[in-house]
């Protein structure tokens, strides 16, 4: 095991395979950081590369994208209000606020040294878990995975702020929205109005564009200056602070990288959820934030980065133990590995073990040099919140309207994010939470598929089922937690008064 | 005790139609593909009865100002609730839905140009600004979006209606 890590080690270190991981880290900071613009993009538009490449080189180009592709989608959350990527909207709850009072350069280092750390704890825990990855995942069966699903559902609540109950019915909106389309267990069209454009479904990036990006932007307009209309101050010291605020909370990056591990280790669940999460968890536990998250507490923007570049390493467990790919962006990574002649599955734990350590030495040091490479730049990120809404609108619009369409290459992605921009505005305007809608298009598909599968296998008796018992004991806290924490600190305020 | 209706009860309402259409649409589907659509609808429109209730008390309607923070999330400012504000506002959408049209009558290669031209235009910003950016914008689009990622915008309808695009 020792002499297959040091020999992926070398083999990535190896020149020509360290500069296309450089090359994979460029493109993944700029090209993959623009809305819409996904590593799969990045990825399938390099495959044909790897036909010329050997096994490590292959492996340095093409993971390097995918796995430094969440540091850089922060870029645009914070400073714009629009997510570069699935993993990033949790970041904008926090970190658009941040950039609004003058603290995007804080808000940029904080998110980038705890995606470094977060990118590290995830290599870390799949250091570990290659001996005992087996066992591990075939504890669990479809109920328990659904239960799963239901914690992220439960989070919703936390998300909701001070309006839980309109936070539960945004995210049922959600998981409707995820209905629309062809219905996979039984092939029939649901609430599709018979129009070819909804038998796909609503996608996730149009919708997520128009929900965020189109109400920021009306409100910036309405407003008439920048996205900060206050002193940037000392950029330099931003900067500093943001990476001190990353070591100070160590605890939650722990925390929240946990979380983010576990959630790449369930297929099908991925960035955008484990964002979500993190946030959701971070927002339970930490101290007062119920009252600052959401206003631009710094550990809301630690919490999300942490656990969305710490999800990477927990996704290539299933991909490595079972062949199970934990995303689309690792379907097609399987692609190029096969391309270079290398099955996934259970070879790459026996005898192809060196190349899983060089993947495993990728997201490390491709944490590090992109986080580098990110606060590097920070000044020159943090300068463009400045920029006057007259000149910010138009190239946001323009970006909005591109990335919409990237995704798929309809036309009619554009009509739905300007539908949900439209709908996101008067949510705004009456009071109700966005964030649990995304939620719930991204968790709605699996936690069907889990329910029927378990409803098929066990009838209603899945319920009850130990692991289903544990999870629901935790959900249960999970739900109450927050309301409980409210009581607890009004009784105590109530004490220091009297 | 009477009921007031206020216009943010729009938004519960039209919320209430829509589950009920969820419900209603997968009545006649097979077992597999309604199970989920009703416990889902079902809980939802209980939860916004609840809720509509709620809003329409004379108690709860005197209760929901305009924010004045600034969170990504819910809040509303009340510089956006002002005339102003909203005369902004309204301006901003119908650039926004003048450029969806442009997109789909001209295609992206000439709205994303001159939606940025006529916009920096409209906002009297300075000349070698007004015409840099809609060439980075225009040279962008093509450059980067066709030539190197080769993602097919779509000619705009009216380029097809005149035959100018095979």
């Amino acid at each position: 095991m020792i002499e297959a890590a040091i020999e992926g080690f070398h083999g990535i270190f190896h020149w020509k395979a360290f500069l296309l991981m450089l090359f994979g880290i460029l493109i993944s900071s700029t090209l993959v950081a623009m809305p819409g613009i996904g590593s799969k993009t990045a990825i399938a538009l390099l495959l044909p590369i790897a036909f010329v490449l050997n096994k490590f080189e292959a492996v340095a180009l093409i993971v390097s994208i995918w796995a430094v592709s969440n540091t850089a989608n922060s870029i645009t959350s914070i400073l714009f209000s629009v997510p570069g990527g699935g993993g990033s909207q949790a970041t904008i709850m926090d970190g658009y606020p941040m950039a609004k009072k003058g603290e995007a350069a804080r808000a940029l280092s904080a998110s980038f040294t705890s995606s470094a750390l977060g990118g590290i704890i995830g290599a870390v825990v799949l250091l570990a878990a290659i001996p005992v990855l087996r066992p591990l995942v075939l504890l669990l069966g479809p109920p328990e995975f659904f239960m799963l699903v239901m914690i992220g559902v439960a989070m919703v609540g936390a998300l909701s702020g001070k309006a839980p109950l309109k936070g539960i019915v945004v995210g049922a909106f959600g998981l409707s929205i995820s209905m629309i389309g062809v219905h996979l267990l039984t092939g029939i069209h649901r609430f599709t109005l018979d129009q070819l454009y909804l038998v796909d479904g609503i996608k996730l990036v149009p919708m997520t564009i128009g929900l965020f990006a189109i109400p920021e932007m009306l409100y910036m307009a309405s407003k008439g200056t920048g996205i900060s209309d206050v002193p940037l101050g000392d950029l330099g010291r931003g900067r500093r602070q943001g990476i001190k605020d990353a070591f100070t909370h160590w605890w939650l990056i722990v925390r929240c990288s946990m979380i983010g591990v576990w959630v790449g280790i369930i297929p099908g669940l991925g960035s955008a959820v484990a964002d979500w999460f993190a946030y959701g968890h971070a927002k339970q536990t930490c101290k007062g934030a119920r009252e600052t998250f959401g206003t631009g507490d710094v550990r809301g923007v630690i919490a999300v980065d942490a656990s969305t570049n710490a999800k990477e390493g927990g996704s290539l467990i299933p991909t490595l133990a079972f062949g199970i790919p934990g995303s689309s962006t690792l379907a097609l990574i399987f692609g190029g590995l096969v391309i270079v002649g290398i099955t996934p599955g259970k070879d790459m734990l026996t005898k192809d073990l060196d190349v899983t350590f060089s993947m495993i030495w990728l997201l490390l040091f491709g944490s590090i040099f992109t986080s580098i490479l990110c606060i590097a730049f920070t000044r020159q990120l943090a300068m463009a919140t400045k920029l006057r809404p007259t000149l910010m609108i138009p190239m946001i619009l323009a970006m909005a309207v591109i990335g919409s369409f990237a995704a798929a290459g309809h036309f009619e992605d554009v009509l739905v994010m300007v539908a949900f921009g439209t709908f996101g505005y008067f949510m705004r305007s009456a009071g109700w939470p966005r964030p649990p809608m995304l939620l719930g298009l991204v968790l709605g598909p699996i936690a069907e598929r889990y329910m029927w599968t378990s409803v098929q296998l066990y009838g209603l008796g899945f319920l009850i089922r130990p692991g289903v018992l544990i999870i629901l004991a935790l959900l249960l806290i999970s739900v109450s937690y927050p309301a409980l924490q409210d009581r607890w600190s009004r009784r105590n305020d109530s004490k220091g008064e009297a | 005790m009477g009921l007031k209706f206020q216009p943010r009860s729009l938004l519960t309402v039209t919320l209430i139609i829509f589950f009920i259409y969820i419900v209603a649409a997968s009545w006649d589907m097979p077992e597999k593909a309604k199970l989920y659509p009703w416990v889902i609808g079902l809980v939802a429109l209980t939860l916004l009865v609840f809720q509509l209730i709620r809003e329409l008390l004379p108690s709860q309607v005197k209760a929901t100002p305009a924010t004045q923070e600034t969170g990504a999330d819910v809040d509303f400012t009340d510089e956006e609730a002002s005339a102003a504000g909203k005369r902004r506002t309204l301006e901003l959408f119908a650039w926004i839905y003048g450029f969806a049209l442009s997109l789909w009558l001209l295609g992206f290669y000439i709205a994303i140009p001159v939606m940025v031209f006529s916009y920096l235009l409209r906002h009297r910003e300075g000349w070698i600004i007004t015409l840099t950016m809609p060439t980075v914008a225009g040279l962008a689009t093509w450059g980067l979006f066709d030539n190197l990622l080769h993602l097919p915008f779509p000619p705009g309808v009216l380029f097809e209606y005149f035959g100018l695009v095979s």
